[in-house]
């Protein structure tokens, strides 16, 4: 049965067709965030649109958009490569569409443009808005205001194992010309997406735990422009780098401008490549500065040397004079003592030579007595000895025979016709031997 | 391999306070030489540590044990 004033459904959203047709007959801009994004295979885009409340209050409207695959190629492509940043769940987006209602499908939005300078107008926004609040909790300086060692040999690396940033970090370290050691050690995590900011958290926190501390730890990511790097604004990850005792340094090869990691990290590099060379020249610096303290030494000891050498030269002329003025006074001394030594002894000697003289006459006196007595008997013996000296005998008629040399006392051993001597008082005789003739004892 | 230990911030102080005694004239010539060959040895040992990490010493050091353990 029909009611007059009753409609069927699809006449009911036709006519809602038509009313919106005439309503919103243009495409508008639009400002959403995207809650849901899928591409299906023949490339078209269903994505879910929302507006949240201020402050990330309640889901205030939702939308269902699509962007036919003709066009979403070319507007995605355009708008990563301008906002850096892939179209994805979360991000706040200007986009251009129509108001769309099919009555079997109901409400769309039919996406064909897109201000990329609005979602990097909110990105910024939300960058400025992290930075910000890090400032206000005096946290931004506090990881640049840790001392970092002379040289950093001890590294800790966070990146991924397939990334061309680390392949590229490593080979600069490992074929340095100088061949300087770095000890690198790779913990693993998740470079880019929103993923990344717990995984890069979390191998902080593993090399926060090692034992055996590192000097530095190293973010190293690199190779595809098209990645999404917007982790790297992220309010606690920046915050967790501020906290970390160790000196964090950043190569994560982005082409723009810094993000918030980057400003909150010790020193950030723009790329893997150039945050070895960094870590490289700390090396090469010091090695100079091993030399220059070389130099330093060489001059200043030869410096000491030779001031030292002036110092004993001028002692050893001083000496010199020294010495040769303490010779002359001992010199003159000695002459003083000898002047006054001859002066007393003459003073003595003559008092001593009048006692000599007298002296003497005694000495003379007793002298040539006891000369006499010894004279006396001197010729006493001389005439006891006259008589019995050799001489004397010999004159009396004795004599002295010799055979060979020798005084014969025996007429033993003596051949018949042997030589023989004989000394008399006056003279010697030689004779022959006739004949010995022994006495015999009776 | 205690001297190993010895670290970089360490080192350059000792050098550098050892280096002003010595231009400063503070030093006479007998300890002059003791110092010098401090000096020398401590820019020896920097200089090998450049290119020579810890933990390549230990694992050197710790080859040889094994090796000596085996024999």
């Amino acid at each position: 049965m029909n009611s007059p004033d009753s409609i069927s459904l699809s006449s009911l959203l036709q006519e809602v067709r038509d009313s919106l047709k005439n309503q919103f007959p243009l495409s508008r801009w639009i400002t959403a965030e995207i809650m849901d994004l899928q591409v299906n295979q023949r490339g078209h885009c269903y994505m879910e649109l929302i507006e949240k409340g201020p402050g990330e209050g309640p889901v205030l409207a939702r939308a269902r958009a699509t962007v036919w695959a003709s066009r979403f190629g070319m507007l995605r492509a355009y708008f990563e490569s301008s906002a850096g940043s892939p179209l994805k769940s979360g991000i706040k987006v200007l986009l251009r569409g129509s108001v769309e209602f099919h009555p079997q499908y109901g409400f769309s939005i039919n996406v064909t443009d897109i201000d990329p300078a609005y979602t990097l107008g909110d990105l910024s926004r939300k960058k400025q808005e992290v930075i910000r609040r890090l400032n206000r909790e005096g946290v931004m300086d506090m990881n640049r205001e840790l001392p970092f060692p002379l040289v950093a040999q001890r590294i800790a690396v966070i990146s991924s194992e397939s990334a061309a940033g680390y392949g590229d970090f490593m080979d600069s370290i490992l074929e340095n010309p100088q061949g300087y050691a770095l000890e690198t050690r790779l913990f693993q995590a998740i470079m880019q997406g929103d993923e990344a900011p717990a995984s890069i958290m979390k191998a902080l926190d593993l090399i926060h735990r090692e034992s055996h501390p590192f000097d530095a730890v190293v973010l190293i990511r690199g190779g595809g422009s098209k990645a999404d790097l917007e982790c790297y604004n992220d309010y606690d990850l920046a915050y967790y780098i501020t906290q970390f005792p160790l000196p964090i340094l950043t190569g994560i090869g982005h082409e723009r401008d810094e993000s918030v990691a980057d400003l909150v990290a010790w020193k950030g590099l723009k790329t893997p490549t150039a945050l070895a060379e960094y870590l490289l020249d700390l090396f090469l610096s010091f090695d100079f500065r091993l030399n220059a303290y070389l130099d330093r030494l060489r001059i200043s000891v030869e410096q000491t040397v030779r001031q030292e050498r002036i110092r004993l030269e001028g002692l050893a002329t001083g000496m010199n004079h020294l010495s040769r003025s303490l010779i002359e006074a001992r010199h003159t001394q000695l002459k003083h003592l000898g002047l006054s030594i001859r002066r007393e002894s003459l003073a003595r000697l003559s008092g001593q030579v009048e006692k000599n003289v007298a002296r003497e006459e005694r000495l003379h006196r007793s002298t040539t007595q006891l000369l006499a007595v010894k004279n006396e008997q001197l010729e006493m013996f001389t005439a006891r000895n006259k008589g019995v000296h050799p001489q004397n005998v010999l004159r009396r008629g004795y004599s002295i025979t010799s055979y060979q040399g020798k005084a014969l006392k025996s007429v033993e051993d003596l051949p018949p016709g042997a030589q023989l001597q004989t000394i008399l008082g006056d003279g010697i005789l030689s004779s022959t031997l006739n004949f010995t003739h022994k006495k015999t004892e009776e | 391999m205690s001297d190993k230990k010895l670290n970089y911030d360490e080192s350059v102080r000792e050098i550098e306070e050892i280096l002003s005694d010595i231009e400063n004239g503070k030093m006479g010539v007998d300890e002059l030489t003791e110092k010098v060959a401090r000096v020398s040895a401590l820019l020896k040992d920097c200089r090998e540590k450049l290119t020579l990490t810890e933990k390549q010493v230990r694992d050197i050091l710790s080859t040889e044990e094994t090796e000596d353990s085996s024999n």
